[in-house]
């Protein structure tokens, strides 16, 4: 029997048309059953459908362009694409924001997870987060939101401005929140509520990293009961470096809000090596103290990294001990340490007279000795919102 | 002396063959360790090694022959100092890289880093080798071929360093140590080599050479410099923070270090206990939550993680004994050197019993009993930590459960948002879970806690329940209190991630052949580090194994066709040719594939099911190569004349038996590392005897230098082999499947060969192609 170039041919097509066959045919298991599912939250959305909310703050360029003005980045956004935060798209020369109406993470947590320790301790709070960010912190810890767009994961349907207050009111949430991500990218939901949320007598709060531009920040302070503003560092190379981001713009949010006399609270998350630095510290103590006062708590944070995945070591507890001695010696008068469950500084402590005026573990609250304001112990004048 | 020289150049052989061994076992696991990579980063790793052994070999070609000896002597005298380089440079990667410790590393920068750090050792040692070959043709016969003989010596040497590199292991010594050693060998070999192989106004000058090198290797040994060395490539790696001390032990690298009042001990460069303060959440969740779910555990086995705080909170329950697993036992004394009194604390409690031994033997060989067995072991990142999560460790220690007992581990979550891999991974895990236990419970949060157990009494705890418990045990904890409990068990608050969770559709369970988890582990951090890849990755896993084989299929008919092709219009003598070159090729580039995948499937299926791969891997690497060496002498004698392409046609489908049957055997033969060790031989015997029938066909089909052809062709086949299955097909697929997907290609081309052979058998006989 001989092959010839006429045989193989036939031989080739019959093999490719067996295997087609078979490979076909429901009889072979072709890889998992049904497919996996994209959703991470409750609906997966390929496309957002209109409407969508126009933004606030924009002005238009030639050639369809537009520019932002809601964050320090300012973003000339061509026609047909989205800013930095990924939230706000450039639809035939107008800006839209992608998010309003649509969070990708809900959930009802106690008021000291924001954290906001001397606004309504042991309360609860309705938190809100969405995706996007205008910033790009390397050990971000909800990067799964912020890193992403509402496409990639998703949102809860239901959730326009007037559904939420309704949703809270109903639920007795006294506080609503934005936080998880950063707020700003879902500025107009968050404007919405934070309108309609005062109208119901609900409070709002959210927690940001304190990049708005002045104008709009104003404009929406007016709705706005509690603050919380990452102060991350205290110098340009770690906001460039390790942020993707600037410092000036933090200090200038955290003026803005003391002028407009909204509650407000920090947090500095120390990272070892890159900005624990107790000069550095002093340095930012030293100007808090200076522009915005001495009763704006002060939160230092433990960092943690991955566990097991990572090379990064956590915070030494003495470094944040000490870093909450250099707050005290400037002058501020309420210092905590957090992310240390158990460690006696997650209390807050009465800067007259010493004893704990709220005792706290972690987030839960055990105890309060603040009665109209004032200490239970030597009736010093505690600053904050406790009815 | 002079006598001989030959045997000189044969002894020389077998020293390349024990510095190619060891060099690539250790720069292998350093590598690992400086990747915190898993196992399938083995794969990358051998890709890169073929490809510089075979550049070596062809730098080795532009010497002029007539001064080969010299040649061969510069050669093996860079090869000493290659090898430390290589070291060097393999454990500062990082610094040169500019990849700070604390980040990861992506799958470009693993490629070009581990290219970059074995190239040095790597091109020399395949230049020594052709160099040798050519060398001895030269003494002992005239020009005649014979390099087999070199071949064999190489081999022999080969099994010589497995054998000594396993032995030495054993000692702990630093990696330096080994390699100063190794780099005398040489050196003593350059010596040898210069008294038999060059006349004697040369000889004197690489005397020198040789005696300097070998002093400067020995001198290395005992003294400062292999400190030196070991120290400053540390300082490198972790760049500026305080090193306490660094040990390699036998099963990963252990390395302590102190920031101010804190100390942390680094297992495989992943943090493994921090002192004073550790991470009190984790501990304390894993350990209470746990155990306040059971009503009275009396008898409780942890599995790993227990030095630095885990102990101490499981021995404030009330119980009787505590058993306490742990895989390295240098762990424990590294802790132990801290001296914290924390770890001497719990250490000492008379309840604890330490147990230094795998985990997974230790519950498939004890026949005690357990209400509660708690796994702490770290993400299964890597197939060594993976091997505690699967179906199959499961299904032993259910065996292990009282009744009423119950099984508890966790996993990352988030208290806001389950990004899709991580999701992924939890589902894969509870999926796990599910199917060896009848009920089994998700405590969501930023840790998910998961219990497991044969009772249905574990659904019916709830917060109050569990805070009377905690009230009478009386136990002395920080964060686990009644409002944290409300909080974490609080349905409202959680029920969206446990309906997530448990909606596993598309997920694949976690076992030991198909190590899902270690895919979905590596697929969240993917995410984070390289998200391109991480989409490509996501893409590909809706791939089963006969959608690869189809896109496997598909390559090798583009092949075929294309060389139908080339050849069409050409030469004259016609179809047998093209059809005997076609297929021929197709079965040394796939056997080149097959031999990498057996390699590798062998070695993963090892460390899933024994977990001391890096042990192991110098012998069943070496073993492949001697029965490489063994198939390549048999066939070498034979592979003339007409029975040729059916001898390489048979070949061929005894590979494919190989791969068909392989994983089924390995896991029946999971008891004993003997089975292994016959599998690599005889994988590496298939591998090797095809190569000497397929030159000699390719010859016959009028190729010129058939053998270098063919070696391009396998090397093209390995190296593709081992980047394929080690970064796709094993995370995707699993090791069983692999080995089906190139196994149904083995099949593909054994076809084409039996039709050239019978379409080209009129030919042989009438003796035109010969
Ligand atoms: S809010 Fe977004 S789009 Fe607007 S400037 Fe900032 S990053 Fe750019
Ligand atoms: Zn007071």
């Amino acid at each position: 029997m001989r092959f010839g170039r006429r045989s193989w041919l036939l031989l080739l097509v019959s093999a490719a048309i067996v295997a087609g066959f078979v490979l076909g045919s429901d009889l072979v298991p072709w890889g998992p059953s049904d497919p996996v599912p994209e959703n991470t939250t409750s609906t997966r959305v390929e496309t957002v459908d209109f409407p969508w909310r126009e933004a606030m703050f924009y002005e238009q360029l030639a050639d369809d362009k537009v520019q932002c003005n809601l964050c320090f980045r300012e973003c000339v956004i061509p026609e047909g694409e989205r800013g930095f935060c990924r939230n706000r798209e450039n639809i035939e020369g107008s800006l839209f924001s992608v998010v309003w109406g649509r969070p990708s993470a809900v959930h009802v947590d106690p008021i000291e997870k924001e954290p906001l320790h001397q606004f309504l301790p042991g309360t609860k709070i309705y938190c809100i987060g969405t995706a996007g960010c205008n910033f790009r912190c390397s050990f971000c810890h909800n990067w799964t939101l912020s890193q992403r767009s509402v496409e990639e994961i998703g949102y809860y349907p239901n959730s326009t401005p007037r559904e939420v207050v309704n949703t809270v009111k109903e639920r007795g949430v006294p506080t609503i929140s934005f936080t998880y991500n950063e707020p700003t990218s879902a500025y107009e939901y968050l404007y919405d509520v934070a309108k309609k949320a005062q109208e119901a007598g609900i409070n709002v709060v959210f927690h940001s990293n304190g990049s708005m531009s002045p104008e709009p920040l104003r404009e929406l302070l007016q709705y706005v009961d509690a603050v919380t503003i990452d102060l991350k560092g205290f110098t340009e190379r770690y906001y460039n470096e390790i942020l993707g981001a600037s410092l000036e713009p933090v200090l200038e949010t955290l003026k803005i809000i003391r002028e407009e006399g909204v509650w407000l609270e920090i947090v500095n998350l120390v990272v070892p090596e890159e900005n624990d630095d107790p000069e550095e510290i002093r340095a930012m103590c030293h100007w808090i103290v200076e522009n915005l006062g001495t009763d704006v708590p002060l939160h230092f944070s433990r960092f943690f990294p991955n566990y097991q995945m990572t090379h990064a070591a956590p915070t030494p507890i003495s470094t944040l001990e000490g870093a909450r001695d250099v707050a005290k010696q400037s002058g501020i008068q309420y210092v905590t340490i957090g992310n240390v469950p158990g460690h006696p500084s997650n209390s807050t402590e009465c800067p007259d007279c010493g004893e704990i005026l709220i005792e706290r573990v972690h987030f839960s609250v055990h105890d309060v000795n603040i009665e109209n304001g004032q200490c239970t112990h030597c009736g010093h004048e505690v600053s904050g919102v406790f009815q | 002396m002079k006598g001989h020289p030959a045997a000189f150049v044969l002894a020389a052989a077998a020293v390349i063959g024990v510095v190619g061994i060891v060099i690539q076992v250790l720069l292998t696991r350093e590598l690992l360790v400086v990747f915190q990579g898993n196992e399938f980063t083995i794969g990358i790793v051998m890709a890169n090694w073929l490809l510089l052994e075979a550049a070596g070999a062809l730098s080795a070609r532009f010497g002029r022959s007539s001064r080969t000896h010299q040649w061969f002597l510069l050669a093996l005298a860079l090869s000493v100092l290659s090898l430390p380089l290589s070291l060097y440079l393999a454990r500062s990667l990082r610094w040169f890289l500019g990849v700070g410790p604390a980040l990861s590393l992506d799958l470009g920068q693993m490629a070009v880093g581990s290219f970059l750090a074995l190239a040095p050792a790597c091109i020399t040692h395949g230049a020594c080798f052709t160099f040798a070959c050519r060398a001895y043709n030269r003494l002992a016969a005239g020009g005649k071929e014979l390099a087999g003989r070199v071949y064999v010596w190489e081999t022999v040497g080969t099994l010589v360093g497995a054998v000594l590199l396993t032995g030495v292991l054993a000692l702990r010594w630093p990696a330096f140590t080994i390699t100063a050693w190794l780099a005398a060998t040489a050196a003593a070999a350059v010596v040898l080599a210069a008294f038999a192989l060059v006349s004697t106004g040369l000889r004197r000058r690489w005397l020198a050479v040789g005696l300097v090198l070998l002093l400067m290797a020995v001198a290395a040994v005992p003294g400062s410099w292999v400190a030196r060395l070991q120290e400053q490539t540390l300082a490198l790696h972790w760049q500026g923070r305080d090193v306490l001390f660094h040990e390699d032990s036998y099963y990963g690298s252990i390395t302590a270090m102190e920031t101010r009042e804190q100390q942390m001990i680094y297992y495989d460069g992943s943090p493994s206990l921090i002192i004073p303060d550790p991470d009190l959440e984790r501990l304390e969740t894993t350990a209470h939550v746990s155990l306040l779910f059971h009503q009275e555990p009396r008898d409780i086995l942890l599995v790993s993680g227990g030095a630095g705080g885990m102990l101490q909170e499981i021995q404030k329950h009330p119980m009787d004994t505590l058993d306490y697993v742990e895989l390295d036992p240098a762990l424990l004394t590294a802790a132990a050197r801290l001296d914290a009194p924390l770890v001497r604390q719990e250490l000492d409690d008379p309840r604890l019993r330490t147990i230094p031994k795998d985990g997974r033997l230790f519950v498939s060989s004890t026949d005690r009993v357990y209400d509660a067995v708690i796994l702490h072991v770290g993400e299964p990142s890597t197939l060594q930590t993976n091997r505690l999560y699967t179906q199959e460790f499961f299904s032993q220690i259910k065996e292990r459960l009282r009744p009423g007992g119950l099984l508890a581990l966790t996993l990352p979550g988030s208290s806001s948002h389950l990004g899709h891999e991580l999701l992924r991974l939890n589902r894969s895990m509870y999926r796990t879970l599910d199917s060896v236990f009848s009920h089994v419970r998700i405590l969501p949060g930023d840790i998910n806690v998961y219990l497991a157990s044969s009772d249905h009494g574990l659904h019916g705890v709830g917060p109050d329940e569990m805070t009377a418990r905690l009230r009478e045990r009386d136990l002395e904890t920080v964060l686990v209190t009644e409002s944290y409990l409300d909080y974490r068990l609080d349905d409202d608050r959680w029920s969206r991630f446990q309906d997530k969770i448990s909606d596993v559709s598309g997920t694949r369970a976690n076992t030991d052949f198909n190590p899902a988890a270690v895919y979905y582990t590596l697929g969240h951090w993917g995410a984070m580090f390289s998200p391109q890849l991480q989409r490509i990755m996501s893409a590909l896993d809706a791939m089963g194994m006969y959608q690869w084989l189809a896109v496997f299929s598909f390559l090798l008919a583009a092949a075929v066709l294309w060389l139908w092709v080339q050849r069409r219009g050409g030469k004259p003598k016609g179809v047998q040719h093209w059809t005997i070159y076609g297929a021929v090729a197709c079965a040394v580039i796939t056997t080149g594939m097959a031999g990498m995948v057996l390699d590798l499937v062998i070695l993963f299926a090892f460390q899933s099911l024994h977990g001391y791969v890096y042990q192991a891997m110098a012998l069943l690497i070496a073993l492949f190569m001697a029965g490489a060496a063994v198939g390549a002498w048999w066939s070498g004698r034979t592979a003339e004349g007409k029975q040729t392409i059916g001898r390489l046609a048979a070949v061929d489908v005894l590979l494919v038996a190989m791969l068909a049957v392989l994983p089924q055997y390995l896991r029946l033969a999971a008891a004993s590392p003997v089975f292994f060790m016959a599998a690599s031989v005889a994988a590496g015997a298939l591998t090797g005897a095809q190569f000497p029938f397929a030159a000699s066909c390719l010859h016959a089909s009028g190729r010129p230098s058939a053998g270098g052809l063919a070696y391009g062709l396998d090397l093209a086949g390995g190296w593709a082999g081992a980047l394929i299955s080690a970064v796709f097909l094993v995370p995707l697929l699993g090791i069983a499947h692999t080995a089906w997907v190139i196994a149904g290609v083995k099949v593909l081309s054994s076809l084409l060969l039996i039709g050239a052979a019978v379409s080209t058998a009129g030919h042989f006989s009438k003796g035109t192609i010969r």
